[in-house]
């Protein structure tokens, strides 16, 4: 999770573990798989917020193998945010 | 969990460079019709409306600046918003050397009052907006998921064709007057069409989705937005018949005026939900925005006055009523989602690969955001003054203001051009 807080939403200024959107991380072994979302499904930073995760993940000692899934359900909403995200966009 | 690697994609939209060939030509026409307006400042106060220059400026303003726009814009958002990619690239690379030269040519002929050239290059326009239509029409077949954001484009692509059907039988008469007497409604007809049919519906069709996405809103309600896209077509429609059958008077007119005006009422109050549920400030885009339905609410407000007899008649109140429609509403509007639209794509060629990797830069670091507010406040005051010097009929005034809009714009165009080479 620490890592993937490399990951920065480029519009909103925010970490993609801030602002949410990471659902889920397993690993097993040397495989890590995420399960992530977007503020909204038409955000057309789906690419390289997805991509981005991936390759953060990739480059972490020990990962051989790193699958970044994109879901919709449950759908994003600002609730999902950190207090620290919430401060940053000042109207939490 | 529902799960989509492939939805909405950027992998969807288009290269680059169709966009951008539309979005920088726009720039262009943008900086030369301020110029324009402020060179042609005395012309205003003729009281000949149909004068070749204010036909030439109205039509660089719809045709070069704003429908320009919209077709770059409808070219990179449609396939992401809509989730389908476009029908053809080629398309629309070649429709955009027909429609730069349809507008060149017919501006220019308007502008220089040689008439005679204007039937010529209202066809090359006509023939080019077809081949948009065409592309953005089959493109539209694909979609899978309708939503009122994807209603609003469809019944705004069907005004653009009604809007360009006229606008060629009127090119037409230039040289003929076939139209006889009949000419003034629909030349209204034409206007309304395009100003509230075309571009209007189109933006506010794209606001419910940009908005939103942009201010981070969330569980607001729907219903003003959806209550205002039936409302407002029965109104453009109305108004539209009513030029074009009869004279455009009477009760009819009235009727079609005040559905109009409640449907932008309706827009402002679905705007203002969006915007009171958001969990961002508002940026540079949005500042833009919210001034920009301000601008309309003006307009709405002095056209529903005008229908109901409560206004002098006289050209001041249709250029204050037509600047508000062109320059305070549409234009600031596009001018705050140029801010979205342009850094994006530039950041999303240059550095979204290199995301997790390296550190990049953000959105709003990719042109100068102090410069563009700077930029908002100079357009606001600039807008402000050249509506009001309109209506009390200033020529020099108008020159003045207008001169504030051209520096906006001058800076607006530098933060343009800073972000597609930062």
């Amino acid at each position: 999770m620490e890592a993937l807080k490399k990951v920065y939403d480029p519009e909103v200024g925010l970490n993609i573990v801030d602002l949410g959107l990471i659902y889920d991380v397993q690993i097993e072994g040397g495989k890590v798989g995420v399960k992530m979302t977007l503020t909204t499904p038409s955000c057309p930073l789906h690419e390289s917020l997805v991509k981005g995760a991936e390759r953060t993940i990739q480059a972490l000692p020990g990962v051989a193998q790193a699958r970044v899934e994109l879901v919709w359900e449950p759908a994003w909403n600002p609730d999902m945010m950190s207090e620290e995200a919430r401060r940053h966009l000042g109207r939490g | 969990m529902r799960s989509s690697q492939e939805s909405l994609a950027t992998a969807l939209a288009p290269s680059l460079r169709l966009p951008f060939c539309y979005l920088f030509a726009a720039l262009a026409a943008f900086l030369v019709l301020n110029l324009l307006f402020v060179i042609e400042r005395g012309g205003f106060s003729s009281s000949f409306f149909r004068q070749g220059q204010v036909m030439a400026l109205a039509h660089l303003a719809a045709l070069g600046w704003i429908t320009m726009t919209a077709m770059g814009a409808m070219f990179q958002l449609i396939p992401v918003v809509l989730e389908v990619p476009l029908w053809s690239e080629r398309l629309g690379q070649v429709q955009f050397w027909v429609y730069l030269v349809g507008v060149l040519g017919f501006v220019g002929s308007l502008w220089s009052l040689r008439f005679t050239w204007a039937p010529l290059f209202a066809f090359v326009l006509f023939l080019a907006l077809s081949q948009f239509l065409l592309n953005l029409g089959m493109t539209l077949v694909g979609v899978r998921r309708w939503d009122w954001t994807g209603y609003h484009i469809v019944a705004a692509l069907l005004y653009l064709a009604a809007t360009a059907f006229l606008g060629l039988l009127l090119a037409l008469n230039l040289g003929t007057g076939f139209l006889g007497p009949q000419v003034l409604g629909f030349l209204k007809g034409h206007v309304y069409l395009a100003v509230w049919g075309w571009v209007s519906l189109l933006i506010v069709g794209v606001s419910y989705k940009l908005l939103p996405m942009f201010a981070l809103s969330h569980g607001y309600s729907e219903g003003a937005g959806k209550a205002s896209f039936v409302v407002g077509n029965l109104g453009v429609l109305g108004l539209f018949f009513g030029f074009i059958l009869g004279d455009g008077e009477g009760i009819w007119l009235l009727a079609s005026s005040l559905l109009l005006f409640l449907a932008i009422l309706l827009y402002a109050v679905q705007t203002y939900l969006i915007l009171k549920s958001r969990r961002r400030k508002l940026d540079v885009a949005l500042y833009h925005s919210g001034a920009a339905i301000l601008y309309l609410l003006a307009a709405a407000v002095l056209g529903i006055l005008s229908s109901l007899g409560l206004l002098p008649t006289g050209f001041q109140f249709y250029y204050t009523y037509a600047y508000l429609g062109l320059m305070g509403w549409i234009s600031l509007f596009i001018v705050g989602q140029m801010y979205k639209i342009v850094p994006f794509l530039a950041w999303f060629h240059k550095y979204s690969h290199k995301v997790g990797l390296e550190p990049v830069p953000l959105m709003k670091d990719m042109f100068d955001e102090r410069l563009a507010m700077a930029q908002f406040y100079l357009m606001n005051l600039g807008i402000l003054g050249t509506s009001l010097a309109f209506l009390v009929n200033n020529g020099r005034a108008v020159g003045v203001f207008g001169f504030l809009v051209l520096l906006g714009a001058v800076i607006f165009i530098y933060n343009m051009v800073t972000a597609y080479r930062r």
